[in-house]
């Protein structure tokens, strides 16, 4: 399919103008939004996370992948939508009560969302009911809490607390990140995992969603 | 290590101990810079977003550094000027941040100091340096060579 492959390219080298054509001519071809997600948004975005972890792409070429996704995402979202196709996952994301850094976090929901996640982004400074009111909502089976200072890990703490004491934890697996944060940090929070890149959370939050759901998904 | 009224603890008291003036310091930004940022992400183009981010972060270390170049006026003939500590770093514990603003009118900057000890503005630095003899700052390195954080983006 040379439409995919050309839109894979595109997505990979960031071409966001490039990307949205690309994308529109498929779709009016007849090509399945599912499709192009998962023959070239997704494969695309992997690379992407791949070459970063290689050290051959840095932030900026990931930001530029996951922008270019933004713009094709907004024309297959309706789509799917009436289809009836479900995200890969549902995650609520933000940075903890107190912090206001969202650069690492606005990384990883692009990713995600690359990826085919749905994201629920709810900003900076979210408190722990903010976060359990927003998993309630909008049915989430992942949570994703960053913070970029020692002074609010224990807010990532007291967030996952609140999840359990709403009866909400069974619904969802919990990822944790930012710079301060440690594998040995998050095995004491009672998280249920650890990135240490936004690439590695892609990876994760799938690794999660295939632990949480009974039912397949798309 | 005493500063006037307001204790310093920790490292940085040994980084400083050959001072016979301690500066204190808050440079901020402004918001304005955060807003765009926020803005662009907001719209979709994180590539902007992150760049506005990083230029405001560069702003206010290169506003750190003009302080501390404009702090050389008041060394004597045989004095230098140590390197900039700022909570956070160098075993500084974030905690210092608290003493260094009852030391520094940082409200008339229009910054504030929020519980966590994050400045708002965001783009904004704040720390020490000291002013002593050339002997006891004439090394730019020494704390690095005593840290065990070698990851630190700020590593001399």
């Amino acid at each position: 399919m040379q439409e995919s492959t050309e839109l894979q390219k595109a997505v990979l080298v960031g071409d966001a103008v490039l990307a949205l054509s690309l994308a529109q001519r498929a779709i009016d071809q007849g090509y399945a939004p599912v499709d192009l997600i998962n023959d070239a948004i997704g494969p695309a975005m992997r690379e992407a996370g791949e070459l970063f972890e290689a050290g051959e792409y840095f932030v900026p070429e990931l930001l530029m992948a996951a922008r270019a996704t933004k713009g094709v995402f907004e024309i297959l979202r309706p789509l799917l939508a009436k289809q009836g196709v479900e995200p890969a996952g549902r995650i609520v994301l933000g940075t903890v009560q107190g912090d206001l850094h969202d650069i690492g976090k606005n990384l990883v929901g692009a990713m995600l969302e690359g990826g085919g996640f749905e994201v629920i982004d709810l900003g900076v400074n979210v408190t722990p009911n903010q976060f359990a009111a927003a998993v309630k909502e909008r049915s989430a089976d992942l949570v994703g809490l960053s913070a970029l200072l020692t002074t609010t890990l224990p807010a990532m703490k007291a967030t996952i607390e609140l999840i359990q004491s709403s009866g909400l934890r069974d619904q969802v697996k919990i990822m944790v990140g930012g710079a301060p944060v440690t594998q040995s940090y998050a095995n004491a929070i009672s998280a249920d995992g650890y990135a240490e890149s936004a690439a590695l959370a892609v990876n994760l939050a799938r690794q999660l969603v295939a632990k949480q759901s009974t039912a397949s998904r798309v | 290590m005493a500063i006037g009224s307001v204790s310093i603890e920790g490292q940085v008291a040994t980084f400083l101990e050959g001072a016979d003036r301690i500066a204190v310091f808050v440079v901020t930004v402004g918001q304005g810079i955060t807003e765009i940022s926020r803005a662009a992400s907001s719209s979709g183009d994180i590539v902007s977003s992150w760049a506005l981010d990083a230029l405001g972060s560069w702003a206010a270390e290169a506003a750190a550094q003009a302080i501390a170049m404009r702090l050389t006026r008041y060394l004597g003939d045989s004095e230098a000027i140590s390197p900039r500590y700022s909570p956070g770093y160098c075993g500084m514990n974030l905690s210092v941040q608290q003493a260094l603003f009852k030391l520094v009118e940082a409200e008339s900057l229009g910054v504030c100091l929020l519980p966590s000890m994050l400045m708002q503005p965001l783009k904004s630095v704040s720390g020490l340096l000291g002013l002593g003899d050339r002997r006891s700052f004439g090394r730019v390195d020494a704390p690095c060579e005593r840290c065990n954080d070698a990851h630190c983006s700020t590593r001399r």
